[in-house]
């Protein structure tokens, strides 16, 4: 897998789930919410430019007989049940990947396992602030 | 060091050789900035960087419409902002830092085990505070009960089920069996209804008496927040 490879397959994963309805924001793991803490330029960046990296919530790894296995982190709007948004992200996002997948000419077989993780359930009235 | 910065001397001739075209000198600066790379449209990046920063310039027409030279451009402004940030403050705060690792940490840490969400693929799931986040508020509408916490454990069957324990204070003034009863009866609606979450039993256990007193309207809220 390359680095454009996996760049893009982050991006089109959080794009897809933050896609759905009921999705108010992806969770970056603890491994990313550790390098946000602890990097200051994060900061300086967020003044004017993206706060966190695209893609950020999305964690993919390819298995040796070539299936992509990738965890969605989302926030959700209490006001959707819970498993009928996970099933739409779990779906909108396989899709979405592989097509993006085909688009880059990635190496066969495509199979792509999707696991999708709710975090935290919050009122629609707290989504501007989450 | 900030990009419009001049650059320190270096021997590595590496940094300049190489990329860039006869005919189409760089300035110097600008290439030991940015590099000699060539963008995927065929300019060099540190051309780009040196058309975007200066202003006195006409604008140039590639930049303005090329997505490759303006997205080189807009990481180049953002690097450029973060290092003047870096190069600004002060001495660094460690207490700051090890507060933000130390929230970071905990954030993840409370999200208790994730459990599977009633689907036979079992790869949807749900944060153990998340649900009981839930449930717990869905006690709360029962009429003399207030949660107090709850606890979503998930079954030995490996079958995707749970069993919920929910510890709740009660007012008096009717049959605990009766209150127990419509207790489960909306964890139960809430576990299907609101999450999708599959779950075989809930205990309650009543350990403190509630008063019957109105609570007041602060309290209120931060019980229903919880």
């Amino acid at each position: 897998m390359t680095t454009a490879e996996r760049e893009a397959v982050h991006r089109t994963a959080a794009r897809a789930a933050l896609g759905v309805p009921g999705v108010v924001a992806l969770q970056p793991a603890l491994a990313e919410r550790l390098a946000l803490a602890a990097s200051r330029v994060v900061e300086a960046v967020g003044a004017g430019a993206a706060i966190a990296p695209v893609g950020a919530g999305v964690r993919c790894e390819i298995a040796p007989d070539g299936v992509w296995h990738l965890e969605v982190r989302c926030i959700l709007d209490e006001d959707h049940r819970v498993v009928d948004v996970a099933r739409r992200v779990r779906s909108d996002v396989g899709a979405a990947v592989d097509t993006c997948l085909v688009q880059h000419d990635a190496a066969p077989p495509l199979t792509v396992r999707v696991v999708v993780s709710v975090t935290r359930t919050i009122r629609p009235a707290a989504c501007e602030t989450a | 060091m900030a990009l419009d910065e001049p650059p320190p001397a270096s021997d590595d001739e590496s940094m300049t050789s190489g990329a860039v075209p006869a005919g189409t000198p760089l300035p110097a600066e600008a290439e030991l900035l940015a590099g000699a790379e060539r963008l995927p449209c065929g300019r060099p990046l540190g051309r780009a960087w040196q058309q975007a920063r200066d202003a006195g310039r006409a604008p140039d027409p590639h930049s303005s419409h090329c997505p490759h030279c303006r997205g080189a451009i807009e990481g180049l402004t953002a690097l450029d902002r973060a290092t003047r940030a870096l190069r600004g403050e002060e001495q660094p705060d460690g207490h700051r830092l090890a507060t933000r690792i130390i929230n970071a940490v905990r954030t993840e840490v409370r999200l208790g085990p994730m459990l599977f969400l009633d689907d036979p693929d079992h790869d949807l799931r749900i944060a153990e505070s998340a649900a009981a986040k839930v449930l717990r508020r869905a006690a709360d509408t029962v009429p003399g009960i207030r949660a107090a916490s709850c606890r979503i454990i998930a079954s030995e069957s490996g079958d995707a089920t749970h069993v919920v324990t929910i510890t709740v204070a009660a007012t008096l003034d009717r049959p605990l069996r009766g209150r127990a009863e419509a207790l489960r009866g909306a964890v139960l609606h809430s576990a299907e209804h609101v999450l999708g979450l599959a779950v075989t039993a809930v205990n309650v256990e009543i350990n403190a008496v509630l008063d019957l007193s109105p609570v007041p309207s602060d309290d209120r809220f931060e019980l229903r927040d919880r």
